[in-house]
């Protein structure tokens, strides 16, 4: 009996203590991994699709809440004035999780450009939708225009063998388009 | 002092991991197609494996010996973790290189042989050297496999190409199998300079 409450006392003991600590650095540390996560997962999507920023729009970036949910947007900046917006949606791709990063253009609204932030398709079938052929396809959609494909009765073109991922894709960019449709009126009154 | 100093020099040569001691074969083969992979791979491994043979040493008197297992498994996890935050907070691009094989150096046979067999019997100096020695000699034998095989394999050092455009990569250096035979050919140099050091040709 002495053994059993020595053996649970020692073990309760050096588990609680690593425990705190672990909790602990993780409070030190979540800003800064916040922070570098944003940098070079998202960073180089968002750069790829606010093309004409003069800005960091990592650092211009503003959470919005919509419908209960909350939003980070990402602006890109020319001259002081507001050239584009980014923002990221996820689907479910083939091989996991697939975050989108789409820019629109904050006067007509319009889908500027689409880039993949995080995927784990197929190498060489699934992860062809991070290619320029298809991404392409998705500038220029307008407000009324959700993404969808062709199949679907939308106006993309799928990648050949990769519908599951390409569908994946569109869907995450019709959630984004929704979502701006949401948030566009509440942007410092809509057009300025 | 001196029996640390021993400690210490056991792992850079005689027991010099994953050469003699053929333990922690996977993060090898896994990480080293690069010099960078490779040498934060052992700086990870060092850290984690200097503080847990401390800790563990320390704790001698009062870990319970049917329970010792899962005691070292909890403080080797929680060192594992503060690595991982601490690279994901300040050398990013390093993590995402290792990726997956960071969280693994849980369950990497070096630090828990160490554990069991070295710093749950000695004290804390001696197991802080062991851990120190073991810990410099990974790092080294993994940045000296990562060098030849990116070397080799992708024609670089630390992500900058050495040979003019002309040279074609041998893609066998830069898989697994590389892995193999790099550290074949190394474990036989090793043996043969022993061999010869004994007086045996």
């Amino acid at each position: 009996m002495n053994d059993a409450v020595k053996m649970f006392s020692v073990l309760a003991g050096v588990t609680t203590t690593c425990g705190l600590l672990l909790a602990g650095a993780h409070d030190l540390t979540r800003e800064r991994i916040f922070s570098q996560e944003l940098r070079y997962t998202k960073g180089p999507a968002i750069r790829a699709v606010l093309t004409d920023a003069t800005n960091d729009p990592l650092v211009d970036r503003k959470a919005v809440a919509v419908s209960g949910k909350e939003v980070t947007l990402f602006f890109g900046k020319k001259g002081g004035s507001v050239t584009g917006m980014a923002l990221e949606t996820a689907a479910q791709g083939y091989g996991g999780p697939l975050h989108v990063i789409t820019g629109f253009d904050p006067e007509s609204g319009k889908c500027k450009a689409i880039a993949v932030a995080l995927s784990r398709e197929t190498p060489g079938i699934g992860s062809r939708i991070t290619g320029n052929a298809f991404t392409e396809s998705f500038a220029g959609l307008d407000t009324a225009t959700f993404a969808a494909l062709r199949k679907d009765g939308g106006t993309i073109d799928a990648v050949s063998g990769a519908t599951i991922s390409s569908r994946a894709v569109c869907s995450a960019v019709a959630a984004a388009q929704k979502l701006f449709k949401e948030i566009r009126p509440s942007l410092s009154g809509g057009r300025q | 002092m001196k029996t640390a100093f021993i400690d210490f020099t056991r792992g850079l040569w005689e027991q010099i991991p994953p050469f003699r001691l053929v333990l922690g074969l996977c993060p090898t083969l896994a990480v080293t197609s690069s010099v960078t992979g490779g040498v934060g791979m052992g700086i990870a491994t060092t850290f984690v494996l200097v503080c847990s043979n401390v800790l563990i040493s320390l704790l001698r008197p009062v870990i319970h010996p049917k329970v010792r297992i899962a005691v070292y498994i909890v403080i080797i996890a929680t060192f594992v973790v503060f690595v991982e935050m601490a690279m994901q907070a300040w050398a990013y691009p390093v993590y995402q290189l290792l990726g997956i094989f960071i969280p693994l150096i849980v369950v990497n046979c070096i630090i828990f042989g160490r554990a069991e067999a070295f710093a749950s019997k000695n004290n804390v100096l001696r197991s802080f050297a062991d851990g120190l020695g073991m810990g410099l000699g990974f790092t080294l034998s993994l940045a000296v496999i990562g060098l030849f095989r990116e070397l080799l394999g992708s024609g670089a050092i630390a992500g900058k190409a050495v040979f003019g455009p002309s040279f074609l990569p041998c893609t066998l250096m830069a898989k697994a199998p590389g892995a193999f035979i790099t550290i074949g050919c190394f474990l036989a140099i090793m043996n043969g300079i022993d061999l010869r050091k004994r007086g045996i040709k």
